[in-house]
């Protein structure tokens, strides 16, 4: 294909924000999405269950939008402050390489740069989280979406730990207070990294030209039409002229840079009519009582993955309550919220990597035993 | 038989994007290759269509998680879904430790048997090592 959809779009809707790329995902739309949401809402991922992971209630007394994507990654919090950050490629494309480490490696290149060219030592924790001095900048899922493969990323300019910390669904008041706490170490922001950060326009240029320099240059807005290979005449003559949608803004069309051809400017065309037609679609299906209600994979603890390797997570099993903060893979504290002082043999489960099978293995076996003091 | 690092049960038909067959009797048991669940990590969550539900060769019929990734699973052949593995529900990590046994995903009455098998790679042949190892390159990159 010669041209990748750009929609650059300041602010939307918070619920377009996730209907975009399932949209172009869909429609075998090859796209770059940058935008911010209007409205904080709550997103988690495709493995897991809202009423497991949102503590639903205070969202809707809060109008906190809450709603299941349909690819990877755990729940977010999203607000204005927040850079999203969508790349809809599909799998046939040459340019997307084998396996999602590959996936994530590459497409995620251009964001450790962006942070890099800002001053900040940022690095990948595979399998997707950028880190600077340990802590999360940005969060990343990814999945396949019709006929493409999706990244869905953020820069975090700003993030509201409270509200973060109030949303989830937490089993308790001291799994609550930790989870603050691990938020506060394990996450950090353009803003705490440097003070004043920089303005959006900056950000998304830097972006823009990080996918241009890897997928290819910008061009002017023009006639071109943004289409995947493979899409059928119709789809063609429906997408090259394009209608406008609702509150439409500028985006547009990136390249794919050809040998001996420099970078080309911005250029681009309405949003049409038919991605906003497919958004409906999307919507129909995602806010469906099925979709949002689907109770997501079975776990009998809660867990928090606050960024890669790092966790908190509570057992409630063999007559223990235990909350657990697991640090680079390995449980670093152990606590039995149903008995005070540190003695029990959950304390040996200090230093142990995290398997939460055999926490309740032994758990378990231990009460069989009749050991668990 | 191993293949590269891969089991590859022989009896088995292969799907290029990582599903395999089984014909057992009149119904077709259907699941991922060690490959793909190699490549996937540790699976979260598995979602396939249900019972009753018609599935095509070359087109999903499930989803799999591995937590960061969502991927879809091709059905190797076409025809009704008569079962799904109930087990993966609670223990999606049953495609990792078994791949091609407890981890199975779907059993199909199929509808086209025979031309479509003749479509999928079976162990031992050329073109199956061939595929494999050109897989294993691509994703090892």
């Amino acid at each position: 294909m010669d041209f990748l959809l750009l929609l650059d779009i300041p602010r939307m809707r918070w619920d377009a924000t996730q209907l975009v790329y399932h949209a172009l995902g869909r429609l075998g739309i090859e796209a770059l999405v940058l935008t911010r949401t209007i409205e904080p809402y709550v997103c988690v991922g495709f493995s897991q269950g809202i009423s497991a992971e949102v503590d639903i209630e205070y969202c809707r007394r809060n109008r906190i939008g809450v709603f299941r994507r349909e690819i990877g990654g755990g729940t977010v919090f999203i607000d204005k402050n927040q850079l999203l950050v969508q790349l809809v490629l599909r799998r046939d494309n040459p340019a997307v390489p084998a396996g999602q480490n590959n996936f994530f490696r590459k497409f995620l290149s251009p964001i450790l740069e962006v942070y890099r060219g800002l001053g900040l030592e940022a690095e990948l924790r595979p399998p997707c989280d950028v880190l600077v001095k340990g802590r999360k900048i940005s969060g990343t899922g990814g999945g396949e979406v019709g006929e493409c493969a999706v990244l869905a990323t953020n820069l975090l300019v700003d993030f509201n730990i409270d509200r973060m910390t109030r949303v989830l669904r937490c089993p308790g008041v001291e799994f609550r207070r930790a989870l603050r706490n691990s938020l506060e170490r394990n996450i950090t922001t353009l803003r705490a990294e440097l003070g004043t950060p920089p303005p959006w326009s900056v950000l998304r240029r830097l972006v823009r030209e990080g996918y241009a320099n890897l997928l290819g240059a910008l061009e002017e807005p023009g006639s071109a039409p943004p289409l995947a290979p493979g899409g059928t005449g119709t789809e063609r003559r429906k997408y090259r002229g394009g209608g406008r949608m609702r509150g439409a803004i500028p985006f547009y069309q990136i390249r794919r840079r050809k040998s001996g051809e420099g970078d080309g400017a911005a250029g681009g065309s309405p949003l049409t009519e038919a991605i906003a037609e497919e958004m409906e679609r999307v919507r129909m299906e995602l806010f469906s009582k099925k979709w949002l209600g689907d109770q997501g994979a079975k776990k009998s603890f809660r867990e928090v993955k606050v960024r890669e390797l790092n966790y908190l997570v509570q057992f409630d099993c063999a007559g223990t309550e235990l909350l657990l903060e697991v640090v680079e893979g390995r449980i670093a504290s152990v606590k039995n919220l149903r008995r005070a002082g540190p003695e029990g043999w959950w304390s040996g489960l200090v230093g142990l990597d995290y398997c939460p099978e055999e926490i309740i293995n032994i758990a378990t076996r231990i009460a069989g035993n009749g050991s668990g003091r | 038989m191993k293949v590269l690092d891969y089991d590859c049960p022989e009896e088995l038909y292969y799907h290029k994007d990582h599903a395999w067959a089984r014909v057992d009797g009149e119904l077709v048991v259907i699941g991922v290759t060690d490959f793909a669940q190699k490549m996937a990590g540790t699976i979260k969550r598995i979602v396939t269509l249900e019972v009753g539900d018609e599935i095509e060769q070359d087109k999903p019929f499930g989803t799999l998680s591995s937590g960061k990734w969502t991927g879809k699973v091709q059905s190797p052949i076409s025809g009704e879904i008569v079962e799904v593995n109930a087990a993966l529900e609670e223990r999606p990590k049953l495609v990792n430790d078994s791949p091609y046994g407890e981890g199975w995903m779907i059993k199909v009455r199929p509808s086209n048997l025979q031309d479509e098998l003749a479509r999928l790679y079976r162990p031992g042949t050329e073109a199956f090592t061939n595929w494999l190892t050109a897989e294993h390159n691509k994703y090892k990159k």
